[in-house]
């Protein structure tokens, strides 16, 4: 058995939803403790492993709790129960903007988030350079951010991700915004991340990449873990899940 | 070596993160970097004109020109206000980072403490060679006590900066409210009217004010040569009130700090 790199106990997380901001305060400062709120399962009782080495797709419709998970992996995001576990280091592409300063340069960025992963000055020309071969986005790299594309600023945050070492490394649903060519790039480094014992996670509703890609499936419903498993085999339940009219109205 | 290696990517983090905050609050405008001292040199200006022309007349305070009595006391005060008011917005400007990477999020309204901290010392040598070159002020021993007031300061202004930032992620009205209580402080504290104003009981209007000790200690350190702790109730005063609102701050932050990533 290889060793496991990310462990995930019981978690849950509840978002608290306040009909107008100000019940929150009423809450806040009832004396009573009466409630406000009600509440919502972002995610219900999710326990999984993953070992080292594995390239895992997580699949679920929209709202199911996908992005929350991998929040809270890349501990930005506190559970409310539970408790995970990521061994090593963890570089996360979550959402679009990666962190981002939109008025510095891509050259300033890359330098900035570098720094707080705490790199030296010594070796920030070697990452800049590394991220910016990867990236190919020319003339942009000294151009602020904000001047960017969806597709350039996916680029850059995907090249500055693998190229701060990590051992876990956590995508959510941005390759998609890539083209063609740069997509085949990424894939192909995420194989050769999988071949150097990396652990890679990623979410997407893109379940010809999970086939292909990944060498495990989770599957996310409603805050739910509905099933875990290879991924054709989840691929073809969650497909036919999909499909039937019932589970596709909310 | 563990626990040492990680202070000390700790620290570095911190720094990148206290350069970069300086840089990005004043680099973004044309004229850049010289903003962060033609304002605070503006605002004494605009005050000593105002006082020494109009309301005062130009008298002399415990036995120095007003000129420089009242630029050691309001330099801290611009550096007290200026970070209180840039501190209620610092988890909002940085929700970017706080929402995609895991930086140390305790860190962040300490950055604006450290960051408002370049300006400030900068402005003390500047007060240094005012009082050296123009008012013929002669260097003392006393002048070494500032390292003190600024420790103090640093302490004072973190624990502020952790409870106003970490409150204003939740109740965005606290960086109005400081707003205001930052004026009304800046005219309850014997900044610009001398705390010899001050009789019997109403002296502790001043002395339970922890913005006074710091404001008087720099008239103390550079002008009435004085030390600091030859002032027993004012010391107890203020390191009673300053180590309640760090632990205050402290705890505060980092009871709420687990929401911030659901509430930006």
């Amino acid at each position: 058995m290889a060793k496991v790199a990310i462990r995930v106990n019981e978690l849950s997380k509840t978002y608290k939803l306040y009909k107008i901001k100000r019940d929150f305060i009423k809450e806040v400062i009832h004396p009573l403790r009466k409630k406000y709120h009600t509440k919502f399962y972002a995610l219900k009782n999710v326990s999984f492993n993953v070992e080292e080495g594995e390239v895992v797709g997580i699949i679920g419709q929209n709202g199911s709790g996908k992005s929350t998970l991998l929040k809270i992996l890349a501990s930005i995001v506190t559970p409310t129960s539970g408790d995970y576990f990521c061994d090593g280091k963890v570089a996360a592409l979550l959402e679009l903007s990666g962190g981002f300063n939109k008025e510095l340069t891509g050259i300033q960025n890359i330098k900035f988030l570098s720094a707080l992963q705490g790199y030296t000055k010594k070796e920030l020309p070697d990452i800049i350079r590394k991220v910016l071969d990867f990236a190919e986005i020319g003339e942009y790299a000294y151009q602020p951010v904000n001047t960017y594309s969806s597709g350039m600023y996916m680029r850059l945050a995907f090249s500055l991700a693998i190229n701060i070492d990590p051992d876990i490394l956590i995508i959510d649903e941005v390759l998609a915004v890539g083209d063609i060519k740069f997509r085949k790039k990424s894939y192909e480094k995420i194989k050769k991340f999988k071949q150097e014992g990396k652990t890679i996670l990623i979410c997407t509703h893109s379940l010809s990449v999970v086939s292909e890609i990944c060498t495990k499936a989770i599957w996310i419903h409603k805050g739910k873990l509905m099933k875990t498993g290879e991924p054709k085999e989840i691929i073809k339940e969650y497909n036919d899940f999909m499909i039937s009219a019932k589970n596709n109205t909310h | 070596m563990k626990p040492l290696n990680n202070l000390l990517k700790q620290r570095r983090i911190f720094q990148t993160l206290v350069f970069r905050d300086f840089g990005s609050r004043y680099l973004s405008s044309y004229v850049g970097l010289p903003w962060a001292f033609i304002q605070p040199v503006m605002y004494i200006l605009v005050i000593w004109f105002a006082f020494t022309f109009g309301l005062r007349g130009g008298r002399t305070i415990s036995g120095v020109s007003f000129a420089p009595w009242l630029i050691t006391g309001l330099i801290p005060w611009l550096f007290i206000s200026q970070t209180m008011i840039v501190s209620a917005n610092a988890i909002l400007e940085y929700s970017f980072l706080i929402k995609k990477t895991n930086v140390p999020v305790y860190l962040i309204p300490v950055i604006k403490v450290f960051s408002g901290m370049i300006v400030h010392v900068t402005l003390i040598v500047g007060i240094i060679f005012l009082l050296f070159f123009s008012y013929n002020i002669q260097p003392t021993v006393y002048w070494f006590q500032i390292i003190y007031y600024l420790f103090a300061l640093t302490i004072l202004l973190t624990g502020i900066a952790w409870f106003i930032s970490s409150v204003n992620v939740f109740l965005r009205d606290m960086a109005h409210l400081v707003n205001i209580f930052v004026t009304m402080l800046f005219w309850a504290t014997p900044i610009i009217w001398p705390y010899s104003m001050l009789h019997g009981n109403y002296r502790y209007v001043a002395l339970l004010n922890p913005f006074f000790y710091i404001t008087e200690g720099y008239r103390y350190t550079f002008i009435e040569h004085t030390w600091f702790f030859e002032y027993t109730e004012m010391n107890i005063l203020f390191w009673t009130f300053t180590l309640s609102i760090f632990f205050i701050g402290y705890f505060t932050f980092k009871k709420l700090q687990p929401m911030f990533a659901d509430m930006l």
